[in-house]
């Protein structure tokens, strides 16, 4: 068994969630293979905020009038926009030096599914014990909500991560309620994601678990359902831990620089 | 003339990287493997470097966003990026169909000979890519 790290659940801005995800992984990536070990945390937002995918155009936000008004990060991960407001985030850092043992094989280039696969397994359980039929859309036969049609019809790929559609998504109902994306470097690889509580004013054609499901869940039932859910999946051990001081100080940096710099939000 | 992949050099880090000879300095030219095209699956975005860049060997030069990860892409030499293929971005598509040649991504000034020592032939590099990581 893998021993890992559990950090406490907390809530910042934008740019701060965004650079502690990137100074862990930078962190587990720099770090020795033997002092280093997964980290898992769930998050919240202290403000409703949009974040773009990394390759998204700032311009493309014009297309989405809900969540104007939002703050605004750039993630430094791939996909469609997400409106963070009624969910709950999470982001799992795995050093490459124990991702062959919890996948079963070496990936040494691009995404990892067997990755999503594992963390949306544990999600889906989890759901399910809590009287929500969610599916990995690949595996699902229910068809795809009225939005993600609509957006298809208009021939461009839909602004919203939610609208988007991987075989690995989790679906509830027809619609999308987890979506999950990896970022990899050098000796670890970040994969962070979104589980829709409940509808937002920044995106009211979005609803949720408790939208959708038979009985209401909180963001503490899903969170510590899941950790334990994901620990066996993974084959990891979570012992309770915090950021180091490298790590918060790399994650200040990483803030000045990147996220809170409006030049990185702008660059295309 | 088409790029014979068993004359390339590889970084460990996959890229590949032809080594010319322009008015006497030494230029590498810099692409992807087509193995590491294979394992990324489905390039969606591409980020290129700016002529003129002085980059660090092992320094990220550019990312791709495949089907659901964004990864980086490491300098295989040290030196100016001398010219970009701006085209690249536009037409990943056919990146897969003919990565050594049409997938050319950058060419650079090679500041420093020993680099390309610290580069792998076509069948050491071949060799990496069958063993586990």
């Amino acid at each position: 068994m893998i021993r890992g790290r559990l950090l406490p659940w907390e809530s910042f801005d934008g740019p701060q969630n965004m650079s502690v995800d990137q100074a862990m992984l930078e962190f587990a990536s720099q770090s020795s293979s033997g002092s280093s070990v997964p980290t898992l945390r769930f998050y919240g937002w202290s403000q409703p905020t949009l974040s773009l995918g990394y390759f998204q155009g700032i311009i493309e936000r014009g297309r989405h009038e809900p969540s104007q008004s939002l703050d605004i990060v750039r993630r430094s991960t791939g996909g469609g926009a997400i409106v963070h407001d009624r969910e709950l985030t999470y982001s799992l850092v795995v050093p490459l030096g124990c991702l062959a043992a919890i996948i079963g094989r070496s990936s040494p280039l691009g995404a990892a599914p067997e990755l999503y696969l594992k963390v949306h397994q544990s999600i889906i359980q989890t759901l399910r014990g809590l009287g929500s039929a969610a599916d990995i859309y690949g595996e699902s036969e229910v068809d795809d909500s009225e939005s993600t049609v609509q957006a298809e019809a208009c021939n461009l790929e839909p602004f919203l991560c939610f609208q988007r559609r991987t075989q690995w998504d989790v679906v509830l109902g027809g619609y999308k309620i987890v979506g999950s994306a990896q970022r990899r470097v050098r000796g670890s690889v970040l994969q962070h994601g979104s589980i829709l509580m409940a509808s937002s004013t920044g995106a009211p054609e979005l609803p949720g678990v408790n939208d959708l499901g038979s009985q209401a869940v909180t963001v503490a039932d899903l969170s510590g359902e899941i950790t334990s859910r994901l620990g066996d999946r993974l084959g990891v051990q979570w012992d309770q831990g915090e950021l180091q001081a490298e790590e918060l100080e790399s994650a200040s940096l990483i803030r000045t620089r990147r996220f809170a710099d409006p030049s990185w939000l702008t660059r295309r | 003339m088409s790029r014979d992949e068993t004359s390339l050099l590889f970084a460990e880090s996959h890229e590949w990287v032809d080594v010319t000879q322009v008015d006497g300095a030494q230029v590498a030219v810099v692409g992807i493997s087509a193995f590491a095209i294979e394992q990324l699956n489905d390039l969606v975005y591409m980020d290129l470097p700016k002529a003129g860049r002085v980059l660090t060997r092992g320094e990220e030069f550019g990312e791709v966003e495949s089907v659901k990860a964004v990864s980086p892409l490491y300098a295989p030499v040290s030196g100016e990026v001398l010219e970009v293929h701006q085209d690249l971005a536009d037409h990943l598509d056919q990146l897969k169909d003919d990565p050594y040649n049409f997938g050319w991504i950058m060419k650079v000034k090679v500041a420093n000979q020993d680099d390309l020592g610290l580069l792998l032939d076509h069948a050491a590099y071949q060799k990496q890519c069958s063993e586990p990581s």
